[in-house]
């Protein structure tokens, strides 16, 4: 198991979310599925690599990069 | 407990699930948009009938969780927890749409839990849903009658009408999803996290996937969205669209525009003729008419512009624009979602300002709205064409450049320039409680709804008529008020003047009556200010007439062409304005010892104008959807400051 921060993951790659930094971006992060346990897949990156979309739970959400890197994947 | 009737219904559920559909369905046009109170967040509310019995319905904020994240979300927790509010419903509609299943069921559980009676609608249903059967006994069990309603042919709605007049509550018989309070967790993050991946859990357990095929569909990449936010065919797309938007808003509203412009004048000379004159006839003909009429005639730009916002935002486009502009607008202190409000303010920055209200953010909504009027919109094409052909001569650079489509370009450049600078020193000034967030859905692409996009059109007109017409109107009214009235001594001996120099000239009637018009103009309280602001304006290579131009014009930018046909005693033709041109070409400035329009002049008031912010319907606007007079008037200032100085530099540049 490799683990990654959400911030650079490459396109494409799917994993289950192993940590989310503690605050009030994982709170919002929650309500929409992002939450540890649960098994995303990063499928669209914006033309400069930010913000990225990932699929989770049959939902796409958009994220910054700044806030990509509070979650972490291991795949 | 007591069987209570059902009088008042709150729709409820997460953004982008059909919600308003729903509530469209059930109250038809019967409906008003409000505020909350104390925030920009649209109320809409409206009622029906059913069986003799009328419904209030209220459409609540889209919502995705109990615990807020935002002004909408707080506005449907203080709502929602509070049964002491005017507004608290005595049912509530959960609308869920099949395809989001697992995500949309988190808010209904939370409602469930703290004991809100409700009702759920089912929307999508005519689609392959990755969840098991919705038609799982849990309902039955939960004393939650289920409803399937399609929100694209209204079938259902005649069942939920029905479902709603025989609702029993059973709130009492509620078992709890997940224990504890959730009242209680308000402030604790920690708290909310693992509250929320309880009711997940609960609702995975309940409603599983239906098999490996249905999970690998959680991933799916939509062949469209690849193509919508690729590096080059995403930009080019969003250029098509604004090209063909633009279009369609500069071939189609300018009818109905010209139109309407052409009515309220025939209105305004039919009730002068008509009526005795006097001042009140006068008031009605001059101030109160023509005021109306500038509320009327922006409503074709509004409409047009409206229905193409709310198909991008139907459609869901309107947040892959986000997504691929984010990036690139967000060093200048405004985000992804400022980009539409921006582009929709080249035609008219009322529509774009209005709609602003998508961005959640509230430092990066205000900085949109101040600084949306530098964007040249289309009130200021007629002022440019003017002076442009007055001052910049026939020819080219570089043997195929034209040269007065080359100083029209700069123009349309220098708003943009203008905005983006300006938002950057607005970043740096507005410190931001916390920074702003863009953790987002991007819902499904789909059809737009037609029905649904005329309603928002509507709505959005009915908006800007009556909430803004009022101050536009009491507005105009003032200015209408100093450019007719004058000192009486001074109006009189300036009257007289000209008669005499009629007479021994042997003017024709419609040349004295034009020159009267002029005077009376020149020495009203308006023309008095234009004299008394000469000072300050000469640096800038202007005189009185432009200083009354200027003033006047603060009601709307065209008016600067019709302000100056009066004062030069030309009567306006609205097809070309060539004697008007050979006036303002022939005056000539005696201080200077030149002509008073020259290069250096002429860009020095062309450049005030890209600045300026000479629009009292923006004005009305910002004040409606800042809920404040500080921004308007801080707009106006800033804006004004920054013309001033942009002329000034010009003038001197060019001399």
């Amino acid at each position: 198991m490799e683990e990654t921060v959400l911030s650079s993951v490459h396109l494409g790659k799917r994993g289950v979310i192993t940590k989310v930094k503690s605050g009030f971006l994982a709170a919002k992060m929650a309500d929409l599925g992002l939450f540890e346990g649960n098994e995303i897949e990063v499928i669209f990156k914006a033309p400069f690599g930010d913000p990225l979309a990932v699929a989770v739970g049959g939902t796409v959400v958009s994220l910054r990069l700044e806030e990509a890197e509070w979650i972490t994947i291991a795949s | 407990m007591s069987e209570k009737r059902i009088e008042r219904i709150a729709i409820v559920g997460n953004p982008n699930t059909g919600k308003s559909t729903i509530f469209n369905w059930l109250t038809g046009l019967n409906q008003q948009v409000g505020n909350f109170p104390g925030v920009t967040v649209d109320r809409k509310k409206g009622n029906y009938d059913f069986n003799g019995q009328t419904y209030e319905v209220i459409d609540l904020p889209g919502t995705y969780s109990i615990f807020p994240r935002s002004e909408e979300e707080r506005i449907v927790r203080d709502l929602l927890l509070n049964n002491q509010d005017s507004d608290f419903p005595d049912l509530v509609i959960y609308v869920a749409d099949r395809t989001q299943w697992e995500r949309n069921l988190l808010l209904f559980t939370q409602l469930y839990d703290l004991g809100i009676p409700m009702l759920l609608v089912k929307t999508m249903s005519d689609q392959d849903a990755l969840w098991s059967s919705s038609q799982h006994p849990i309902w039955k069990d939960r004393h939650i009658p289920v409803v399937d309603v399609n929100g694209r042919s209204g079938e259902g709605i005649q069942e939920l009408k029905a479902a709603i007049a025989q609702f029993h509550n059973a709130v009492d018989l509620r078992k709890p999803i997940v224990e504890g309070d959730l009242r209680e967790l308000q402030e604790n993050l920690e708290g909310q996290v693992t509250n929320t991946q309880r009711r997940y859990a609960w609702i995975k357990e309940n409603f599983p996937l239906k098999g490996a095929q249905a999970k690998e569909q959680l991933f799916h990449k939509s062949k469209w969205d690849s193509l919508l936010i690729h590096p080059v065919w995403g930009y080019a797309i969003f250029a098509l669209v604004l090209f063909v938007i633009f279009q369609f808003i500069f071939r189609f509203a300018s009818v109905p525009m010209d139109f309407i412009d052409g009515w309220f004048v025939q209105l305004s000379g039919g009730v002068k003729e008509y009526l005795p004159a006097g001042i009140f006839v006068d008031l009605i003909a001059e101030g109160l008419i023509p005021g109306i009429g500038g509320v009327v005639t922006f409503v074709p730009q509004i409409a047009f512009l409206f229905f193409f916002l709310s198909i991008l935002e139907e459609t869901g486009y309107m947040s892959r624009v986000v997504f691929i502009m984010d990036k690139l607008v967000r060093p200048f202190g405004l985000n992804g979602k400022s980009v539409v409000p921006l582009m929709s303010s080249v035609a008219c920055a009322i529509p774009g300002i209005m709609s602003a209200r998508t961005i959640s953010n509230g430092r990066d909504r205000l900085i949109t709205i101040l600084v949306a009027p530098l964007m040249s919109c289309s009130a200021r094409i007629p002022v440019y064409t003017l002076l442009i052909s007055l001052v910049i001569p026939e020819g080219n650079l570089l043997g195929w450049i034209d040269l007065k489509g080359l100083v029209l370009f700069a123009l349309y450049a220098l708003g943009l320039i203008a905005a983006l600078l300006m938002s950057m020193v607005f970043k740096w000034i507005l410190k931001a409680k916390h920074e702003g967030f863009m953790v987002m859905e991007m819902p499904s692409l789909k059809p737009p709804l037609m029905r649904q996009v005329g309603i928002t059109v509507v709505e959005k007109v009915k908006v800007f008529v009556l909430d803004a017409g009022k101050v536009i109107v009491a507005l105009s009214i003032v200015l209408w008020a100093l450019a007719s009235f004058g000192p009486s001594e001074r109006l009189q001996r300036a009257e007289e003047a000209i008669m005499i120099k009629a007479q021994e000239n042997h003017l024709t009637d419609e040349a004295r009556s034009e020159m009267l018009t002029a005077v009376k103009l020149e020495n009203s309280y308006i023309g008095i200010l234009g004299h008394w602001i000469e000072p300050v304006i000469k640096p800038l290579g202007y005189d009185w007439k432009m200083g009354i131009a200027i003033i006047t014009s603060f009601a709307a930018r065209e008016v600067f062409v019709g302000s100056m046909a009066t004062i030069y005693s030309v009567g306006q033709d609205f097809e070309d304005n060539s004697r008007l041109l050979d006036r303002m070409r022939k005056d000539f400035n005696e201080d200077l010892g030149k002509p008073t329009y020259t290069i250096a002049s002429g860009l020095s008031l062309m450049v005030f104008y890209v600045f300026a912010m000479q629009c009292l319907a923006t004005f009305a606007v910002v004040q409606r959807e800042t809920t404040s007079w500080k921004w308007p008037v801080i707009q106006v200032i800033y804006m004004g400051v920054l013309a001033y100085l942009s002329a000034l530099i010009t003038y001197h540049l060019f001399l």
